[in-house]
């Protein structure tokens, strides 16, 4: 089918809007960027979700910020005046450990990654190395007995780490060496928006150093990893992708991720992506089906709806 | 059967018409004149000293910043017994601090190196920004410090950083948004040898950078094209069929010399093997013209 240009959910005809109401039965939404930004909430977000979960549509929340725990981000959706359950976040720290079940995976695993995405694994039951957390003596000889270790480590795992080094980088990468060792990305992001105009270096290209250093491709449980979009399809018992709705603002991870799944996919311009950018875009894989300004225009879509029944 | 040329095929004619083909020699030093960081390749210095009786001008290309040039004219006079001048070296520290120089830069610079390299550039006068933040880093607000803290920088340089950290990228990456800042790099291996095998080199975090930046660094270590256009205006008087590059690396040593047309000749005491060479096609850019077990093959053949 030829795909046109994306459309404004609020610049649709009544006929257009109630087929578009119509055609999907379950959301999977971005947070950052979508719900709120680093410092301040997006105004009204969480009316879009409430409206659509009233008109019987089911939500899930799928992000690639495994950084804050999901007790925080319940919290955070509660004070905005959204209940969210525990179990309809999705981050790929709780995706690697689903992975790591199906695969029923065992072994010592290397990981490079914040401390609530360790303890999450933990938790999980798995047995994991890190480090070095502190700087190390400038040597090679230093350096070698920072990153030859010989302990049997079968899984690298990386995502976003504050405190990430070259030492740890070159520890992750001789482990790679082993044939067996797994490589596990989580989240994909090449630049991060923390303020209007102002990204800095996400983890993605630190886990495509690992890549091409191993030549070993990466599973990747977050957006827009192939293996996270089999989880969620398999977890959640989606049998028709195209029923479903892929809401994010950030075009090479969310949109990518939906168009990859089968799903429809909506760009929210309140975060990472502008209507510029949006504009420019011409890969079939980055061009979202809908636009809107935020995801309370979801709320308006959905408040006018009613009429069109009269 | 390897497309390249044993040394130690070549006899008679064939050997002296090699020796007769070059008037310059370009040397990496780590893995070929010496191990890493450690003693003398044996047969290394023989070698070294009889081109230097046949009249072979010998210049040092490394991309070794840990020690320093006159660390390297040190170590070539006590294990080698060789003289080498400053002139003779090529080292990332000084042909980067030259640059500076030669554009009169003046302003802070943002340095990813290690000590020595940094204190390279102190002692030639320029100011270096210091690191803002705590060094471990537990909160948005700690990252925030470490990346937009600092003092506004002229320059970012990136070589070889032994705790090289996504704070310092992500500064670099933010200071570079200024498009009068200058982008330079040293070293740039994608992977160097160590140990058993190759580690992450220097290259991939310059990478990092350049890509989220949209720019390119001015590489002034191995395998950059500006220090490549360099070593072409240091001889202008030798044609560059005339140069025999040797190292030890298919990507900055030999593809690096062969883009300049130089002859090449790779030995086989550093990262690389003997079967990475035979796995290459014909129309590969890294495939040296010769091979050699080691760099006292020059000498021992025939």
């Amino acid at each position: 089918m030829e795909r046109g240009k994306p459309q404004h959910i609020l610049q649709l005809s009544e006929e257009q809007r109630r087929r578009f109401v119509d055609s999907f039965d379950r959301v999977l939404s971005d947070i950052d960027g979508v719900v709120w930004n680093v410092e301040s909430s997006v105004p009204r977000a969480v009316d879009g979700y409430a409206a659509l979960q009233r008109a019987g549509k089911d939500v899930v929340f799928v992000t690639n910020n495994s950084v804050r725990t999901v007790d925080q981000c319940v919290r955070r959706f509660e004070k905005l005046g959204l209940h969210v359950a525990p179990q309809q976040v999705w981050h790929p720290a709780q995706s690697i450990v689903l992975y790591l079940r199906d695969i029923q995976f065992e072994g010592l695993i290397y990981v490079i990654a914040s401390a609530p995405f360790k303890a999450v694994l933990r938790e999980a039951g798995y047995q994991l190395l890190d480090g070095p957390n502190e700087f190390i003596e400038e040597s090679y000889d230093s350096l070698a007995k920072t990153i030859f270790d010989r302990q049997p480590v079968r899984a690298v795992i990386i995502d976003v780490d504050f405190n990430l080094t070259s030492p740890k980088l070159l520890r992750a990468h001789m482990y790679l060496r082993h044939p067996e060792c797994l490589l596990i990305g989580g989240a994909t992001d090449r630049l991060l928006p923390v303020a209007k105009g102002v990204n800095i270096i996400g983890p993605g290209p630190f886990a495509s150093i690992l890549v091409e250093a191993s030549g070993q491709q990466a599973l990747t449980l977050g957006k827009p990893g192939r293996e996270l979009g089999e989880l969620l399809i398999k977890r959640l018992k989606i049998s028709e992708p195209h029923r479903v709705l892929m809401v994010g603002d950030m075009l090479a991870q969310d949109i990518r991720f939906g168009r990859q799944c089968g799903f429809q996919t909506l760009l929210v311009l309140s975060g990472g992506c502008s209507l510029e950018q949006l504009q420019a875009e011409t890969s079939p894989d980055l061009v979202p089906d809908y636009y809107a300004d935020t995801v309370a225009d979801v709320a308006q879509l959905l408040g006018e709806e009613p009429k069109s029944h009269v | 059967m390897s497309l390249s040329k044993h040394l130690k095929e070549l006899h008679g004619a064939e050997r002296q018409q090699f020796l007769d083909s070059f008037d310059l020699v370009f040397c990496d030093c780590d893995g070929v004149v010496w191990y890493p960081l450690r003693d003398f390749i044996p047969g290394s210095a023989r070698a070294l000293a009889h081109l230097q009786q046949l009249g072979k001008r010998l210049t040092f290309v490394t991309n070794n910043s840990i020690s320093s040039p006159e660390e390297h004219i040190e170590k070539f006079a006590r294990q080698g017994n060789l003289k080498i001048e400053k002139e003779q070296i090529v080292h990332p520290a000084q042909t980067i601090c030259d640059h500076l120089k030669s554009i009169a830069f003046q302003g802070l610079i943002y340095c990813l190196a290690t000590a020595p390299f940094k204190q390279l550039l102190r002692d030639a006068g320029f100011h270096l920004a210091q690191e803002t933040g705590p060094t471990v880093i537990t909160s948005l607000k700690d990252l925030h410090e470490a990346i937009f803290d600092g003092e506004p920088v002229q320059a970012v340089v990136i070589d070889v950083d032994f705790n090289m950290s996504a704070a310092k990228l992500m500064r670099a990456q933010v200071e570079l948004q200024n498009p009068q800042c200058l982008f330079l790099a040293g070293a740039s291996d994608a992977l160097i040898p160590f140990g058993q095998g190759e580690i992450i080199g220097p290259g991939a975090f310059v990478n990092v950078v350049t890509e989220s930046v949209g720019r390119q660094p001015l590489v002034l270590g191995k395998p950059g094209d500006a220090l490549r256009q360099l070593l072409l205006q240091r001889h202008p008087d030798i044609p560059p069929q005339r140069v025999l590059f040797v190292g030890d690396s298919l990507a900055s040593d030999i593809g690096f010399a062969r883009a300049n047309g130089y002859q090449t000749l790779l030995v086989l005491t550093g990262g690389t093997k003997a079967s990475d060479v035979t796995r290459l096609p014909a129309s590969h850019p890294q495939l040296p013209d010769f091979v050699a077990d080691c760099l006292g093959d020059l000498v021992d053949i025939d």
